[in-house]
């Protein structure tokens, strides 16, 4: 579903992303894990089009992302850290938005709403403006908007933010319940406990350069303790 | 898809103005006497000035358009180079912007819709003044409807030209300055709307226009088209001005064709910048957005970052504006620009010389110039001084949570302002006299004029930065273009038109008086009390946005 191939972003002579390839197929939860400075958001920026990788390239579904943008996006919902929203809209009319964009069909837009509402909790929210919204609701907010037209792919950054436990609970489920159903899941995250709960697979990045890829049950069988000191020993 | 986003951004229009009238009632009272007032302020000089052009100059209807063309070529050059400035904040590097370009939207279509969004923005205020200016020229002919028609056919039509010539010249800006470095793009930008400016004003200028036309006197009311430089067929502003004269001398068919004229240029135009985008639009979004990572990775990666704690204290923020400032490129190079345009304007008025013997029209020319003096001073405040609060942004807790006395924080935001701004009004102050040779009298008050400009505008647009702060804008250039900075204009030009009558009625017994009587510096008091209230307000109202509820 995402293929990097020989992914590389350079900023002048500092190359961020050096030459990253990876899979990430259908029904996957893929953790994309890094300290600090490692190159996780710009390589999540070049997956969802922002940034221009230097060379190689990204493919969703079998579309070259910086080829073909616009088709590319169709299949993709991408949630950043630091998501952007207007303020003055209500929650029920930014999910309207949303589905207009990705050209929902009335029907499709109503159980959309009314099911991806229902899941985050935000169905006593949804008329209100989302500048009484808090933290948390926002994340809410914006992760039903990216789950709500049912992607191919789904791109978080920090998918944590704000989330109360219940908050971070539903997630977990929703996001688990999406892989079932097909969907490639590709999160960044600091919370290594959250990747050993939800992730299937998991990529170690360091410098801009892939040092680890492979299944979540070969590097941590025992529990997050392993997968902590394996991550710690790959980036330290 | 193109209808639905504008629908959205209509209703947010919509939503944020609603919300912004019963908010922040007194504010927005306030903000609509403004406009009125600045409405009714350029109606009348319009109205005057056609009636003094046209009844005691006796110019004629004809050079009366072409000064009328020049004006319109000042505006269409205006609205097009604050087009291209509001564009990238808008278009490239806004939040927005990033969002819309995750969803599967076709990139034209986000560049439209960011585009009106720009236009807004940069060109509220310009269209406010056209209103005010046709509305003065239609009140002087009295020809309401077809001036009327004028601002539909021949005055909206420059403005999309004028938009659209500053979003093409952006897009191929940002297309080229992958191959050429940014700075030789703006350099070649730059150098292209200097060169062409140099070239209008040099063919069409006025004294030598005057001239030629008085040659035909008595029958200057005539269309003496012979005299155009043919150049000028190509400035989408001389049909627009040809379209007032057509219709004013009741020549339907000139009016019309010159309306088609500007018509065809500002859909042309404005379909060319979209047929570009749709070409460049993601590549180039993509260029701005490496620029903008490549400024971020870089001073990461070389320790240049700060932390937290040294913002703490008052000389700290002096230190770190100061960074900021000299690290963001817009700051910077909009800065240099108007320092070396002050610098060019500096220079031509040395070289000047005025030799006129009639005392009105000398004391005239001289508030002209300290009009001109206030103004960029005025302009550098606005661009600069205005978003000063607004730019502590997300960070404003940690002024608001640290031990620190937020009366100073307001102090630190004013004072090198005032400083600085005081010493360019003080340059331009002693500059201002030079056309008038041997009037070295006009010396120590043109330099207290200069000074009491350089605390005054500050002041008075520091307050309107607190009075409207906006501390979810990051972007300079969109704080200083919003709705809180346009009133903030509004109001100072109402004070320098103020200032500048005083300082008309304070030389004009010198001149008058042939340099004997000196001038009248006893009303010099007036300006310091007014210079300290301004002061005072900016600190109050600067206080009260560093103490708002967060």
């Amino acid at each position: 579903m995402l293929e990097l191939v020989s992914l590389t972003k350079k900023f002048g002579s500092f190359t961020a992303v050096d030459n990253l390839s990876l899979n990430v197929d259908a029904g996957t939860i893929f953790g994309f894990l890094g300290p600090n400075g490692a190159g996780k958001t710009t390589t999540i920026k070049m997956i969802a089009t922002l940034l221009k990788p230097t060379s190689g390239s990204v493919r969703i579904d079998g579309v070259d992302a910086h080829v073909s943008p616009e088709e590319a996006k169709r299949y993709l919902s991408y949630v950043p850290d630091q998501p952007f929203l207007y303020e003055k809209l209500s929650g029920k009319e930014f999910l309207l938005f949303v589905a207009n964009v990705y050209r929902l069909s009335v029907e499709e837009t109503k159980k959309g709403i009314g099911e991806c509402s229902a899941d985050f909790e935000l169905t006593p929210w949804l008329d209100k403006r989302i500048e009484d919204y808090s933290q948390g609701m926002r994340q809410r907010l914006i992760l039903a908007a990216a789950m709500m037209h049912s992607p191919r792919l789904v791109v978080i950054d920090e998918p944590m933010v704000g989330l109360d436990p219940k908050g971070a609970e539903t997630f977990k489920t929703r996001i688990r319940t999406a892989a079932r159903n097909g969907t490639a899941v590709f999160l960044t995250t600091h919370q290594l406990s959250l990747a050993w709960e939800v992730c299937t697979r998991v990529g170690i990045i360091r410098s801009g350069k892939l040092v680890y890829d492979g299944a979540m049950s070969e590097i941590s069988a025992d529990g997050v303790g392993e997968l902590e000191k394996k991550y710690l020993e790959l980036t330290s | 898809m193109f209808l639905q986003l504008m629908k959205t951004k209509v209703r947010l229009l919509y939503l944020e103005g609603g919300e912004r009238v019963s908010r922040h009632l007194y504010r927005s009272l306030f903000s609509l006497a403004t406009f009125i007032v600045f409405w009714f302020l350029t109606f009348t000089v319009v109205r005057f000035a056609t009636q003094y052009l046209l009844t005691q100059a006796k110019i004629g209807l004809f050079l009366y358009h072409r000064l009328l063309a020049l004006a319109l070529f000042v505006f269409f050059t205006i609205i097009s180079v604050a087009n291209i400035l509001v564009a990238f904040a808008t278009v490239f590097r806004n939040s927005e912007a990033e969002f819309l370009n995750t969803l599967p939207i076709k990139s034209v279509e986000i560049f439209a819709v960011k585009f009106f969004d720009s236009f807004l923005y940069s060109s509220s205020l310009m269209m406010i003044l056209v209103l005010a200016a046709i509305s003065g020229y239609a009140s002087y002919f009295g020809n309401w409807l077809s001036a009327g028609i004028g601002l539909l056919v021949a005055v909206l039509p420059l403005i999309l030209a004028a938009a659209s010539i500053g979003g093409i010249v952006l897009l191929i800006l940002l297309k080229t300055s992958r191959k050429l470095s940014i700075r030789t793009a703006v350099g070649a930008v730059l150098t292209l709307y200097a060169g062409s400016t140099y070239l209008y004003v040099k063919l069409n200028n006025p004294f030598t226009l005057f001239t030629a036309v008085m040659k035909y006197y008595p029958h200057i009311d005539r269309y003496l088209g012979v005299l155009d430089p043919k150049l000028d067929y190509l400035a989408p502003s001389f049909w627009s001005a040809n379209y007032f004269y057509f219709s004013t001398t009741g020549n339907m068919i000139g009016a019309v064709a010159s309306a088609l004229i500007v018509c065809t240029a500002g859909i042309g135009l404005f379909l060319i910048m979209l047929k570009l985008a749709s070409l460049f639009y993601q590549e180039t979004f993509w260029t701005a957005r490496h620029k903008l990572f490549e400024r971020r990775v870089g001073s990461r990666h070389s320790g240049r970052r700060r932390s937290a704690r040294e913002t703490f204290r008052p000389m700290t923020l002096l230190k770190r504006d100061l960074l900021l400032f000299i690290r963001e490129p817009s700051q910077i190079f909009h800065f240099s620009v108007l320092i070396l345009l002050i610098g060019i304007f500096l220079f031509n008025l040395s070289a000047m010389r005025i030799y006129l013997a009639d005392p009105f029209i000398m004391s005239s020319a001289f508030a002209l110039i300290f009009a001109f003096n206030g103004f960029l001073v005025l302009s550098l405040a606005i661009r600069f001084v205005y978003p000063m609060l607004s730019l502590e942004g997300e960070t404003i807790w940690l002024l608001r949570s640290s031990p620190i006395n937020l009366g100073k924080v307001a102090c630190t935001r004013l004072m090198p302002a005032i400083v600085l701004l005081s010493s360019i009004g003080l340059t331009l102050g002693y500059a201002a006299p030079s056309p008038f040779g041997h009037f070295h009298g006009l010396i120590p008050s043109s330099v207290i004029y200069g000074l009491a400009c350089g605390i005054i505008f500050p002041s008075i647009v520091m307050a309107f930065g607190g009075a409207f702060v906006n501390y979810k804008e990051v972007n300079p250039v969109r704080a200083s273009s919003s709705h809180g900075a346009t009133v903030a204009l509004l109001v100072s030009l109402g004070v320098l038109v103020i200032l500048s009558s005083i300082v008309f009625s304070g030389t004009y017994r010198y001149f008058l008086s042939r340099g004997i009587i000196p001038v009248d510096l006893s009303g010099i008091w007036i300006w310091g009390v007014v210079a300290v209230f301004c002061v005072l307000i900016a600190r109050a109202f600067s206080l009260l946005a560093l103490k708002i509820d967060l």
